[in-house]
């Protein structure tokens, strides 16, 4: 799985969006990848079915284009158990979602080593039962990748800047998320690849809320099926801000930073707050490749949160939050 | 070439990454927990302080002083024996098996916004203590009760402790009638402290918040005695005799406006037992006016006729179904019947009740109630009073909560409505209820002066920093006016010079940035034979009108049955063994008290001997509804223009 997928799925809000852009990130990555090899490698390498997310396990990029190396489109669907991320029982809901991505991207060479890859991305989510969590989002991702040789074994490093302008249905989640970090990641056997990644994420939106900020440790590893598709894991580890919703309780109270009514649960009268907290994400998924050019990946995540704050009085129940998210997605490559 | 190509695409993502790092700035409806309320300038906020705090010369409050709290305590606790949370819980019995003590944890939706987990208890000897942990979680902006702050009080969170009160009802250091003490303890070391902050509006000194309501009065200090310190006023009417006596009350627990929990062991049903007892033994606290056969009546002791009857006693035993409190729970009672047969049923249910009651019925004394609003009648003579307080001044109601709670509420319209039924205009030209907040000129009360320089004063005013002063009329009505003129005329303290005898009329208007206030007119009357000439009074002048004949000190006499609270005469008041000029001093002192500086027309000095809510009525020389000048009332310009000069010794 990408590392640009996985932060741009959490780094608004741990939460949202809920598709994942595993598989076209993927793509985009294997196609970048694809195209440093061939920076490093002037002729098509071998290795380059053994890259992580090599070719075994995705459609292969379109022809060159003038301005652009790729264009993914997918589809999804996707189930959350808890989409408030709720700590108790009684503020929990669930909710499911249709999502469309785009992402274009172009490849710059800088050197015999080294490139500039650029990305654009295009999300957009439709909620079924709470339409403030629903959003359009945009943004770039900016990736400078360095490979010392084509050698099989040979690491890919990258420093990367990602940014999102976001805009949802509920007003309150409005504006925009930054993550800067590096990567990286190498082919442990033909089969196997393996990678990580370390970020910091920042969100600005309208509410304080919002505002976020965390740091992220990511471990992916991928086991190539060969034709019958590739399975994927990884763990992720982020220390910083989460948002969850609730009532306005004594617990939720002391935990939070700062709370807004939230106007994505209008019926509930529920607040959203932001506290401080240790996060896993974990996810395992299998894309099956349905083509040249088109996969079907399925995924089930799940997020551990809980609170770094102490309080100084009991509390009934646990103070983590776990959520749970199914997706399953189409995807294209032009 | 080969190179400017990428760096232009790294430069455009950049300048893209950027701008999609911006936006934010958070949204009106964040709220940041631990956050301090807001202060609004301009806006009232003379909440939980005395209608009269004693201005000093140099603008302080002497009420609202370390040095206040301090005379307090060393009235009270001479030894410092209660100066800890510790020592106080011990002296008062706490977890010591003996008597009764219970607990009870609810929220204080009405007055402070409190979770409140409190502790009472009953001695064997009757003495009662009362020990509160008030929990509030700070959420910044709006000042509020909120259900957290009631669970915070359940699970006694620490970081929402923010006051510690206790309050007993015993004897003073020499004994004698128990009486109510105030204390308030760091919530974290449990040393007792001079100045509370009870409602996020800054430090109030003890036991000033508490009082304020409670039926306590307000009196200056005295001078320094010989220690140098200045001790608490000594209340004559106080039955104890003692210092800090300052008959404060223990008010009722309306339980109909507390909030509880669902949480098992915390709902009204089983707190109510243990607020029941509670509410007895408040009963047993109040001085009973006439025997009475039930038994709840038992262990109260007689009242005298100087002081409070033990109004509030009413309320407890309607509450619980009437003499005998043969009910298990509280339930509001209905509107008096006084007030019912007056027809002014909603005035009473949506003012009176919830937003006057909880501290007017502990005030009051047997020889002048009215203040107790018990019945309309008691009511609506206050109109003037309550349309300066409630309307212009916005310090009543008292606390901020109960405040903000009687603005948002159907009572605001009803008190507008008797308002303007007593000619008072509540409502401006759109129909809308006039809120405090608004610039309020007040060129002071009308008057006699001589001929020359006088200065005059716009600082009663309120929420307003910019005066403009004019003569509107001569004398015999002249226009364009003649015989005197302004100096300084837009300034708080103009000169007035005349040079011809006769009425004037001039005009006060105040501003503040956004707005101006109605033009208020003052009449000063020029007589340059006046005598004594105003900058010239001093105290001696006025303790000669005091003690002119039997007026005043035939009732001010702490010899006299009628226990008044203040003494006209010339006593030993400090207690050395002779009358000497040092008693003059605490006379000037306790004189002084009665002038209220912020708004001089309220001085109970002017108010009180020109029959306003006074036992002895309208005193001779104090007829304000004759023009200043007039015999009928040449005391009245006496004091008036003594207290316009600063009240000199």
């Amino acid at each position: 799985m990408s590392f640009c997928a996985i932060v741009s799925r959490l780094s608004q809000s741990h939460r949202q969006p809920l598709f994942p852009r595993t598989r076209p990130a993927r793509w985009a990555v294997a196609a970048l990848v694809a195209a440093l090899l061939d920076l490093a490698t002037p002729t098509a390498s071998t290795a380059q079915s053994v890259l992580p997310n090599g070719p075994a396990s995705a459609p292969q990029p379109a022809p060159t284009r003038p301005l652009l190396d790729s264009v993914q489109i997918d589809l999804g669907y996707a189930y959350d158990d808890n989409v408030t991320l709720g700590r108790a029982h009684d503020e929990i809901l669930w909710d499911q979602s249709l999502a469309l991505d785009a992402s274009a991207s172009r490849a710059l060479r800088i050197g015999d080593h080294a490139r500039l890859v650029v990305t654009g991305l295009l999300s957009g989510e439709k909620f079924s039962r709470y339409d403030g969590l629903s959003n359009l989002s945009g943004g770039l991702n900016a990736e400078l990748q360095y490979r010392q040789s084509g050698a099989f074994d040979a690491i890919t490093f990258a420093a990367f800047a990602r940014g999102w302008l976001d805009n949802y249905a509920s007003h309150l989640r409005d504006g925009s998320h930054f993550s800067i970090g590096v990567n990286a990641r190498g082919a442990l056997t033909d089969r196997i690849g393996l990678s990580g990644e370390l970020a910091w994420n920042r969100r600005h939106a309208q509410s304080e809320v919002w505002d976020l900020t965390d740091y992220s440790a990511l471990l992916n590893l991928d086991y190539s099926l060969g034709r019958s598709g590739t399975l994927y894991l990884n763990g992720e580890y982020r220390r910083g801000d989460v948002v969850s919703d609730g009532h306005a309780t004594l617990v939720n109270v002391s935990l939070a930073k700062v709370f807004v009514l939230d106007d994505a649960f209008p019926d509930e009268q529920w607040f959203a707050y932001r506290s401080e907290a240790r996060t896993w994400i974990s996810t395992v998924g299998y894309n099956l490749p349905l083509g040249e050019r088109t996969s079907l990946d399925i995924s089930w995540r799940r997020v551990q949160s809980t609170p770094t704050a102490h309080l100084d009085f009991d509390v009934q129940g646990s103070l983590r939050y776990v959520d749970n998210q199914y997706s399953i997605v189409l995807l294209k490559l032009f | 070439m080969a190179l400017a190509r990428p760096i232009g695409w790294i430069f455009a993502a950049a300048a893209a990454l950027v701008l999609a790092a911006c936006g934010g700035g958070g949204s009106p409806g964040d709220v940041h927990p631990g956050t301090e309320i807001t202060i609004v300038p301009g806006q009232p906020n003379e909440f939980l302080l005395f209608p009269n705090p004693q201005v000093q010369p140099d603008g302080s409050l002497q009420t609202n002083t370390d040095a206040y709290a301090q005379a307090y305590y060393a009235a009270i606790d001479p030894h410092n024996t209660k100066d800890t949370v510790a020592k106080w819980r011990a002296a008062n019995g706490f977890d010591t098996g003996t008597g009764t003590q219970v607990t009870v944890v609810f929220g204080d939706a009405r007055d402070l916004g409190f979770g409140r987990r409190m502790t009472a208890r009953q001695n064997p000897d009757g003495t009662l203590a009362f020990y509160v942990e008030n929990y509030l979680v700070k959420t910044g902006g709006a000042y509020a009760f909120s259900p957290v702050n009631l669970e915070a009080a359940i699970v006694r969170d620490p970081n929402a402790l923010v006051y510690v009160a206790g309050i007993e009802f015993s004897p003073g250091p020499a004994g004698g009638v128990s009486f109510a003490k105030y204390f308030n303890f760091d919530v974290v070391t449990g040393v007792r402290e001079n100045m509370a902050d009870i409602d996020g509006r800054g430090d109030k000194a003890m036991p000033g918040p508490c009082i304020a309501c409670h039926g306590g009065r307000a009196d200056a200090l005295t001078p320094p005695d010989a220690s140098g310190n200045p001790r608490f006023n000594l209340l004559l009417n106080a039955v104890s005799g003692a210092r800090g006596d300052v008959l404060g009350q223990l008010p009722p627990f309306e339980v109909s406006t507390f909030q509880f929990s669902e949480t098992p062991g915390f709902t009204r049903a089983e707190q109510e037992p243990m607020l029941k007892t509670m509410n007895m033994w408040v009963l047993c606290s109040y001085p009973l006016p006439a025997p009475s056969p039930s038994p709840e009546d038992a262990c109260r002791r007689p009242a005298s006729s100087g002081e409070w009857q033990g109004t509030a006693a009413a309320l407890i035993k309607a509450a619980y179904g009437g003499d005998g409190l043969p009910d298990p729970t509280y339930v509001e009672p209905s509107t008096p019947a006084s007030w019912a047969a007056a027809g002014q049923t909603s005035l009473y249910e949506t003012v009176v009740a919830p937003a006057c009651r909880v501290c007017h019925q502990l005030r009051g004394t047997g020889r002048q109630s009215d203040i107790d609003f018990t019945t309309y009648e008691k009511f609506q003579p206050y109109a003037e009073r309550i349309f300066a307080t409630v309307i212009d001044r916005g310090n009543m109601p008292l606390a901020q909560l109960l405040y903000d709670t009687f603005h948002a509420s159907a009572g605001e319209a009803a008190l507008a409505d008797f308002l303007v039924d007593q000619g008072l205009p509540a409502r401006d030209a759109g129909g809308a209820v006039l809120q405090p907040g608004r610039p309020i000129a007040d060129p002071g009360p009308d008057r006699v002066v001589r001929q020359g320089a006088t200065r005059l004063s716009a600082t009663n005013s309120l929420f307003a920093d910019t005066y403009a002063w004019s003569i509107v009329s001569g004398p015999n009505g002249t226009v364009p006016p003649s015989g005197a003129s302004l100096t300084d005329a837009n300034t708080a303290q103009p000169t007035f010079n005349a040079t011809t005898d006769g009425t004037y009329v001039l005009s006060l208007v105040a501003s503040n940035a956004s707005a101006r206030s109605a033009p208020q007119s003052l009449t000063l009357v020029v007589q340059n034979a006046l005598t004594p000439a105003p900058d010239a009074i001093r105290f001696a002048d006025i303790k000669a009108a005091l003690q002119d004949g039997t007026e005043c000190q035939g009732c001010h006499n702490r010899v006299t049955p009628l226990k008044a609270p203040i003494d006209f005469t010339s006593y030993d008041r400090n207690g050395d063994g002779g009358v000497t000029p040092t008693d003059d001093a605490w006379f000037y002192a306790e004189v002084r008290s009665r002038i209220n500086f912020a708004e001089i027309a309220a001085s109970p000095l002017l108010q009180k001997p020109s029959g306003q809510h006074h036992f002895g009525g309208l005193g001779p020389g104090f007829d304000t509804s004759l023009a200043p000048g007039q015999p009928g009332r040449a005391k009245y310009d006496l004091f008036l223009n003594w207290i316009l000069n600063g009240a000199p010794q």
